[in-house]
């Protein structure tokens, strides 16, 4: 057997030990730009088990329910966030208000975030770290829409910055 | 350079500019996506039959083993004597014996850190700093004394990393057996959580030690007809190849040490006190609850002893792939009766107070559970008893023995999801028994056939356990994540053996979640658990390869899946069917505007062709020649004559006569294959729900259209209605275009 072939079975068998780790590591976020109401209307959806293992590895926490963050936990969750998401409309920043979370069913939790659009958007720039930090191989797809069209890009550890556009014209 | 640069620039526009409007004579080879997998597949032989059988030369070696072990608690030192027995059952000369070291994982030389990429981390938790770059590194490796053969005579062996080669002076021949004896010792390590399958967790509090002791004998490696010697190198991580053989073990251990391991206990009354065999005898004829062997008062007051006198327990285990044992003086002892299929099994859990109250509630419930549902699915559980034993941050199964997480706060308290995690820890360590212990496929090449099964039954016996639990994988929306995400992170199930770290490496979910869809959609639970009852018991106690899988469930169901494997197993394409167009047609009886046309063209008449039915479009002019309320033998006399002319009054009563005509096309944007199942609601409130089997797409992969009569207007068709498809892109599932109220919106309101 070649060196680079015995190579890549060496690489290959580095999955994570425990059974249970034999997880992927993928969220997915839309967000819709709703120019009638003015608003970028985010929302993230996350596996519970990443959510609470974020809580226990980086801020040592072990929140009973997510549903039911304590003051603290909840505040925790909302900087990391803000420092987490960026996202700017024809080259602005927008801030970003974390609105609350909700628990799906069978292990899928929902994280709703909201900004101001002040013009129509054309130029979308944006980074969606979350998870990154925990988990190296933690994939974020993020779906833009506006109107009917959707542009997306999947943001992970070695890119980390999203640049879409929307052409006016196409509406 | 700049020539070059802008020639090639040139060329490559003109060449561009060419390819627009000429005709290519490049052929192509088949991609049709329904295509046997001929070319992907072995092909069949003696060994293994194209119906996914073993062949009627089937082989597999044994190994036997005779070990004594003795575990010095002061010194964390494992010492250990044993004889192997290596049966060659296949028809080839054996030169050599390859064998596994796995503890040398842990030695000073070992290859696993230095293969491991650095990079500096945003932080680190002190433990993980010390452990990685400050402290010596610990010399956990297997030191050999003595390799001989029975009659003394050393053995020739090279030892590199976790191999061992032993040289023989005669080949092996097909059908001997050879013993021979090694003698060992090894350091056991501090188990570094998340890392380690085995070693010892210290409590402070109390001055124990729990020890989860495994790998720990060199033992032999698979010599087999698919790869003859399996003898990639363990790194810690990429999970074992092993034979099938008998084993007859004794462990030497501190007095007051509790202690369970694979195989049947054959000195009871030597190492069990009066009162723990009276509440044994108690558990074995205990079906509705677990009995307490140790109680917790009893094990907390054990923690204090600290015996340095020893006890020998002996244990004997046959048809079994590898053995591991849990000791502690920590441990309470609970088990109690599982009836399998007539069958009386026990099901056993030990751990330490620390584990309470969770343990005590669930642990040993959940592995009833397991051995239900698995061997409902599978077969009787073979064995005679199946333990569950506490250990931190850790999943790790073994024949008869796993370990599984689960630890409260100190307070006692615990959230549902350390509760959740803890159950399911334990059905899917536990289902391992099934995948691979006994179905013994090779983890090292081929992960997925024991994870992807193993994940796939654990959410079948999850959602027995209790209706609604929480499963991570198994469930059909949470695969969308993973296989919408980006393509250049995602490898096929089926290249493990040539991909680097990636995504696809750690996704078990996605064959976890193809059986599901197979079984509830594809082939229908009766036909599925046929055809894997069929697989599990062919390849019970054997060494079954991806294709005795593929090829058993078609052997068992007369489908041929191999669209369904190619797509799910051989791509990283995704699902996405939806609605391309919808067109309503009456029936005239006037010719519609296509056909006036053709009329004019030859210079006829109606009067010279026969009458004829026409469909004329809804959004057409010729809408004006029928009548919207009829139906269309109503609106068309042909039809109605023709009817009339060549069916009885009772033959008539059956045929339909509906209003409308609707031609529904499909499309599929995504490359994945699969059913298409539509629902069909019309004016009135009622639905009907049809499923096209998939091979609707085997002429067009990307539209096929169908043509729907209703007596009633269809007022909304929806593709994949219940979510059972995996469709990544719901959008365009519907018709008429739905304003779904999104998550957020809903979300809102509610706020």
């Amino acid at each position: 057997m070649n060196k680079a072939k015995l190579f890549f079975i060496l690489i290959a068998s580095i999955l994570c030990l425990s059974n249970i780790e034999h997880e992927y590591h993928a969220s997915i976020t839309t967000i819709e730009l709703d120019t009638e109401e003015r608003l970028a209307k985010i929302s993230i959806q996350l596996f519970t088990d990443d959510l609470y293992n974020l809580f226990e590895k980086r801020f040592e926490v072990s929140p009973d329910k997510l549903n039911n963050l304590s003051k603290s936990e909840n505040s925790i969750l909302k900087e990391y966030l803000n420092t987490k998401i960026q996202l700017s409309i024809n080259r602005k920043p927008i801030p970003i208000t974390y609105l609350g979370l909700e628990e799906g069913k069978n292990n899928l939790v929902y994280i709703y975030l909201e900004g101001q659009i002040q013009r129509k958007p054309k130029r979308i720039d944006l980074s969606n770290t979350v998870l990154q930090d925990i988990y190296s191989d933690q994939i974020n797809t993020i779906h833009v829409k506006l109107n009917n069209v959707t542009n997306s890009v999947h943001l992970t550890s070695t890119k980390l910055k999203g640049l879409l556009f929307f052409n006016s014209e196409e509406e | 350079m700049k020539k070059t640069f802008l020639a090639i620039l040139s060329l490559s526009m003109f060449h561009t500019w060419a390819q627009q409007d000429t005709i290519s004579h490049k052929g192509h080879i088949n991609q049709n996506k329904f295509r046997q997998l001929y070319q992907e597949f072995a092909t069949p032989n003696v060994y293994r039959t194209a119906s996914g059988a073993p062949g009627h030369e089937y082989y597999q070696q044994q190994a036997d083993y005779k070990i004594k072990v003795q575990l010095d608690e002061a010194n964390d030192k494992l010492t250990g004597t044993e004889t192997i027995t290596y049966t060659n059952n296949s028809p080839d000369n054996l030169e050599f014996l390859w064998l596994q070291l796995d503890q040398n994982k842990r030695a000073k030389d070992s290859d696993t850190p230095l293969i491991e990429g650095d990079k500096i981390d945003t932080y680190y938790r002190p433990s993980s700093f010390v452990s990685k770059y400050l402290a010596p590194k610990f010399d956990g490796g297997f030191n050999i004394t003595k390799v001989e053969s029975t009659n003394g005579n050393p053995l020739n062996y090279t030892i590199n990393k976790t191999m061992m080669r032993i040289d023989l002076k005669q080949p092996l021949a097909p059908n001997k057996k050879l013993s021979f004896n090694i003698d060992w010792w090894y350091k056991i390590n501090e188990q570094i959580p998340g890392d380690d399958r085995s070693g010892y967790e210290y409590f402070k509090e109390d001055d124990n030690k729990s020890y989860i002791i495994a790998q720990f004998y060199p033992r032999m490696c698979v010599y087999n007809d698919v790869e003859g010697w399996q003898n990639t190198p363990f790194l810690g991580d990429g999970e074992f190849a092993l034979n099938f053989g008998n084993y007859d073990v004794e462990i030497t251990t501190p007095k007051d040490h509790i202690l369970e391991a694979t195989g049947k206990l054959q000195n009871r009354k030597e190492v069990f006190t009066k009162t723990q065999l009276e509440r044994y005898q108690k558990a074995t004829e205990s079906y509705t609850k677990p009995v307490l062997i140790v109680t917790q008062e009893e094990a907390i007051e054990n923690e204090k002893t600290k015996e340095t006198a020893t006890k020998t327990w002996k244990f004997k285990a046959q048809n079994v792939r590898d053995f591991a044992f849990a000791t502690s003086r920590k441990f309470i002892y609970d088990m109690m009766a599982v009836d399998v299929q007539g069958k009386n099994v026990m099901a056993v859990s030990i751990y330490p107070k620390e584990g309470n109250p969770l343990w005590e509630e669930y642990s040993t419930k959940a592995v009833k559970q397991t051995l239900q549902t698995y061997s409902d699915m599978t077969f009787q559980y073979p064995y005679h008893k199946a333990v569950s034993v506490h250990f931190r941050q850790i999943g790790m199964e073994y024949p008869m023995i796993c370990w599984n997480f689960g630890r409260p706060k100190p307070d006692g308290t615990y959230s549902d999801r350390v509760r959740n995690g803890m159950i399911g820890v334990i059905i899917h360590e536990v289902g391992h028994n099934f995948f691979p212990m006994i179905v013994n496929s090779d983890e090292r090449q081929w992960g997925w056939m024991d994870e992807g099964l193993n994940s796939f039954l654990e959410y079948l016996a999850e959602q027995e356990f209790e209706e609604g639990f929480p499963s991570r994988r198994g469930p059909v929306e949470n695969i969308i994540p993973y296989m919408s995400g980006d393509q250049n992170e995602i490898v096929p199930i089926m290249s493990m053996a040539d991909n680097v770290i990636q995504l696809g490496n750690n996704a078990y979910g996605k064959p976890a979640t193809a059986l599901n869809i197979l079984r509830e959609t594809i082939m229908g639970q009766e036909l599925f658990d046929h055809a894997f009852r069929t697989y599990s018991n062919r390849w019970k106690f054997k060494h079954p390869t991806p294709e005795d899988f593929f090829r058993t469930m078609e052997d068992a169901s007369g489908m041929d899946l191999d669209w369904f494997w190619r797509g799910w197993f051989y791509t990283t394409d995704a699902v996405d069917i939806g609605v391309k167009e919808v067109n309503k047609f009456f029936i005239s009886q006037k010719p519609n505007k296509e056909m006036r046309a053709i009329l004019q063209e030859r210079n006829l008449s109606e009067k010279d062709i026969i009458p004829l039915v026409y469909p004329v479009k809804e959004d057409s002019e010729d809408v004006t020649l029928v009548d919207a309320s009829k139906t269309i033998s109503e609106n068309s006399t042909t039809l109605r004559n023709f009817i009339f002319d060549h069916f009885t009054e009772e033959e008539r009563k059956e045929i339909k006569d509906p209003k409308y005509f609707y031609e529904v096309i499909f499309n599929k944007p995504g490359g994945l294959v699969m059913p298409l199942i539509v629902k069909f609601t019309y004016e009135d409130g009622t639905s009907e729900t049809l499923r096209y089997p998939a091979q609707v797409w085997r002429k067009n992969d990307q539209e096929v259209s169908k043509i729907i009569p209703a007596s009633k207007k269809i007022t909304k068709i929806e593709v994949d209605p219940n979510k059972e498809t995996a469709d990544i892109n719901i959008s365009n599932n519907t018709w008429p275009k739905e304003a779904v109220v999104s998550k957020f919106d809903q979300f809102k309101q509610q706020q």
